[in-house]
């Protein structure tokens, strides 16, 4: 039995030792980026706002009356779930009138790829196209650190968001921004975000993507309707 | 085939089913069919978006599907050949894989405060393979040494 004693022995050990990892979260992410092979051509976004709507880090008027703030990791599928299926609803049905701006948050934390992603978006921030960076992001999503998010595919995402590219080049090779990143991520511990999207409407804070009429009468509420 | 044995592998079986169903809706990016409807136990898109549902690149649920898939093959290989390598085998995944699920479930209570039916369903699956492991593991010793 001496086989059987030393593999409950180890089994246990090992468990163990698979929650302290799990704890200490995400030890693989600093692995390289692979590439994913094959030509590359950028799906368009699934959300376009109209003139005007799309601006800072949110799309809606800046004097709305309610602020949705989403925190996401752009390889986060269900937080492309959100981007490209419940913002486009909340966009026909909120912001096209002026009641509701959404402004979106980066909680990067999935892998390299949702931090080189995040610095894509800011670097596009900086010419003041985030959202049309944003919204690309999110619709060439492609699986989890697979190389969607590899440095020659991000620069073809951004050329198609229409950024000057020798600006952007320059701003992603800015350790200063990647520094954002990881300082907005520390952020969202601080507040008491585990995972993503987190939505921060008020006082109410969920993960997670809520039952659309849920949502609808939240906003509704601080609508005052 | 003991009785230990068959709820081993039964119990196996539908973790096997449990995890690839949650690993497939995590890669499509769709929600569980997990909602108010599950009451206390509708939190999975909550636990799904947190950050404790992958160790880095890897989702929890992968390593589900590859846990149960050797809980299943090492109780269907010891029922049929007795070797104790099968049992050592299944014994050592089904206590690593019960202390994984008990530290899950402290995390889904303490730090995400959301509970998600089709993770826990799939704890008590290897909760109880687990149990078999160790009651097959004791009816052998004592039948080694009557």
């Amino acid at each position: 039995m001496g086989l059987i004693r030393r593999a409950a022995l180890s089994g246990i050990v090992v468990g163990v030792v698979g929650v302290i990892i799990l704890l200490l979260a995400n030890p693989f992410e600093s692995k390289p980026t692979p590439s994913m092979g094959g030509a590359f051509t950028p799906l368009p976004p699934t959300l376009v706002p109209a003139e005007g709507l799309a601006t800072g880090h949110g799309i809606g008027k800046a004097d709305a009356p309610v602020v949705l703030t989403v925190w996401t990791d752009y390889q986060c599928p269900i937080c492309g779930a959100w981007a490209n299926g419940s913002e486009p609803a909340l966009y026909e049905r909120y912001i096209t009138d002026g009641s509701l701006r959404i402004e979106h948050r980066h909680y990067s934390f999935i892998g390299e790829e949702s931090f080189t992603a995040a610095v894509g978006a800011e670097c596009a921030a900086q010419q003041d196209l985030f959202w049309a960076m944003h919204s690309r992001i999110f619709a060439n999503q492609n699986g989890e650190n697979k190389g969607a998010f590899s440095a020659e595919r991000l620069r073809k995402i951004a050329e198609s968001a229409g950024v000057d590219l020798a600006a952007w080049d320059t701003c992603i090779a800015d350790p200063t921004v990647r520094a954002k990143i990881e300082a907005d991520a520390e952020e969202a511990k601080t507040l008491g975000i585990t995972g993503t999207p987190t939505l921060i409407l008020g006082d109410w804070m969920d993960s997670g993507i809520p039952a659309a009429d849920d949502l609808y009468a939240r906003i509704d509420a601080a609508l005052g309707k | 085939m003991s009785r230990a044995h068959r709820i081993g592998i039964t119990v196996s079986a539908i973790g096997v089913a449990i995890s690839t169903y949650l690993l497939s809706i995590r890669i499509a990016g769709i929600p569980a069919i997990c909602g108010p409807a599950l009451g206390p136990f509708g939190g999975c898109a909550k636990v799904e978006a947190s950050v404790w549902s992958s160790i880095g690149p890897i989702p929890v649920a992968a390593i589900g599907v590859v846990g149960s898939i050797i809980l299943l093959a090492a109780s269907i290989t010891h029922a049929r050949t007795t070797r104790e390598e099968a049992l050592a085998i299944w014994l050592f995944a089904g206590l690593a894989g019960a202390a994984v699920e008990v530290g899950l479930i402290l995390i889904q209570a303490l730090v995400i405060e959301a509970w998600c039916g089709w993770c826990l369903l799939y704890g008590t699956t290897v909760l109880t393979s687990a149990a078999a492991a160790i009651s097959v593991s004791l009816a052998q010793a004592r039948s080694t040494r009557a």
